[in-house]
């Protein structure tokens, strides 16, 4: 019985200690961004580099994703909507749905499958063969030189990206509901004009970025917490993808009870 | 420089040595970059300079390493343990001849081995009575 509370009591240990240092490793990548280190000329090189990556490798198939999703998306929502007598409520329906729920979700669920699992095993992969230490033999700071320019990359992206998705969506939406039920677009751009507000923009702007935060500082403290072992590297990233998931649901949460309660004021 | 302390795997061998210039100087990368081609010439691997360090020979990596060494402003030039990294060389000769190729950018050398290594220094011994 003692063991088993032992137990208890040591893995509660670990896990507050594991919690701890991941808010210390946050708050210096913060602290980092807010001082501007990422616009110096070698981290600037790398800030272009993983855009390129990140967003820009990505473009054209999710432009035709976000038009394909966009088009049968908005059509059937048009048709229930119709259905039900509640026209007038299609614009806070798109703004509510689209806008701000789907096309943040949607980007972010593609951004950690494609990138935060790269830069998890990147780092972690660097980690074990010791170049983080040739970095620091070096007096290069990793978090200064390889960690800040990776996350403001992601917030960057994610943000770009969600409102990307949004305008696609919204248009390609349009599109199609003009070209089945005769939709017009002025009807449609005032749906939409009157349902979006400066809070819903700045709810927007703070869940892609907090997204785009949390879906790479997770996998790179993993990646940067990696024992020398190539073993250890799998771990890794499963830890770092689960710990992204947890963050997806928690930052979805907490945007949403944000945005309860401006609606509520 | 040493055998635990690798160059960067993505990163060609250009960048490795660029890498510490951009971070700690404040030089034009149009000098960083002539000044890199030069040193690269001197030890006859300009030609590698776009590779990655996993598809170079060992001691083109090793030339690397002493460039990379060479970038920052050092009084003393250290190598640790050579032969952990050139496992095929016989002796010190090759390093010296790298070393001594890179007389202008190198003040001072150390080399730090195992003391079951002193035969392969035989070569650059000192003479009895002198001081090495």
């Amino acid at each position: 019985m003692r063991a088993f509370f032992e137990n208890i009591g040591f893995r509660t240990a670990e896990r507050v200690k594991s919690l701890a240092d991941f808010i210390v490793f946050s708050q210096r990548a913060l602290f980092s961004i807010i001082c501007g280190d990422f616009l110096r000329r070698t981290e600037k090189e790398i800030l272009v580099i993983q855009l390129y990556f990140t967003s820009f490798q990505l473009l054209f198939s999710f432009v035709v994703m976000s038009l394909l999703f966009g088009s049968f998306f908005i059509a059937l929502v048009f048709m229930l909507v119709k259905n039900y007598g509640l026209v007038q409520y299609l614009g806070n329906i798109i703004m509510g749905v689209v806008v701000l729920e789907l096309a943040p979700l949607i980007t972010v669920i593609l951004l950690a499958l494609r990138s935060s699992s790269a830069i998890n095993s990147e780092i972690a992969v660097m980690r074990v063969n010791r170049e983080m230490d040739a970095l620091e033999a070096f007096h290069i700071d990793p978090m200064r030189y390889l960690f800040v320019p990776r996350i403001v990359c992601f917030m960057i992206s994610v943000t770009i990206l969600s409102a990307l998705f949004a305008i696609v969506v919204l248009f390609s939406g349009f599109v199609i509901c003009s070209m089945m039920f005769g939709f017009s677009g002025n009807i449609y751009t005032e749906l939409l004009a009157n349902s979006a507000s400066p809070a819903d923009l700045v709810v927007f702007f703070l869940k892609t970025t907090l997204f785009g935060f949390f879906i790479s500082v997770i996998p790179i403290y993993n990646g940067w917490k990696t024992p020398y072992q190539l073993t250890a590297i799998p771990v890794s990233v499963l830890r770092g993808m689960m710990g992204v998931f947890v963050s997806i649901v928690f930052v979805e949460v907490i945007t949403s009870a944000l945005r309860l309660l401006l609606n509520s004021l | 420089m040493s055998a635990d302390i690798p160059l960067l795997s993505n990163l060609s061998i250009f960048d490795n040595i660029a890498l510490i210039h951009k971070f700690h100087t404040s030089q034009p990368v149009d000098f960083i970059a002539r000044t890199i081609r030069e040193q690269l010439e001197i030890l006859g691997i300009d030609s590698f300079a776009a590779l990655k360090p996993a598809s170079v020979d060992p001691l083109t990596v090793f030339k690397v390493k002493v460039l990379r060494a060479v970038s920052l402003p050092l009084s003393k030039f250290l190598i640790d343990r050579p032969f952990t990294m050139l496992t095929g060389i016989a002796d010190i000769g090759a390093v010296v001849k790298i070393v001594d190729l890179l007389d202008k950018y190198v003040e001072e050398c150390t080399v730090f081995d195992y003391k079951w290594n002193s035969s392969r220094y035989d070569k650059i011994a000192p003479e009895p009575g002198k001081e090495g």
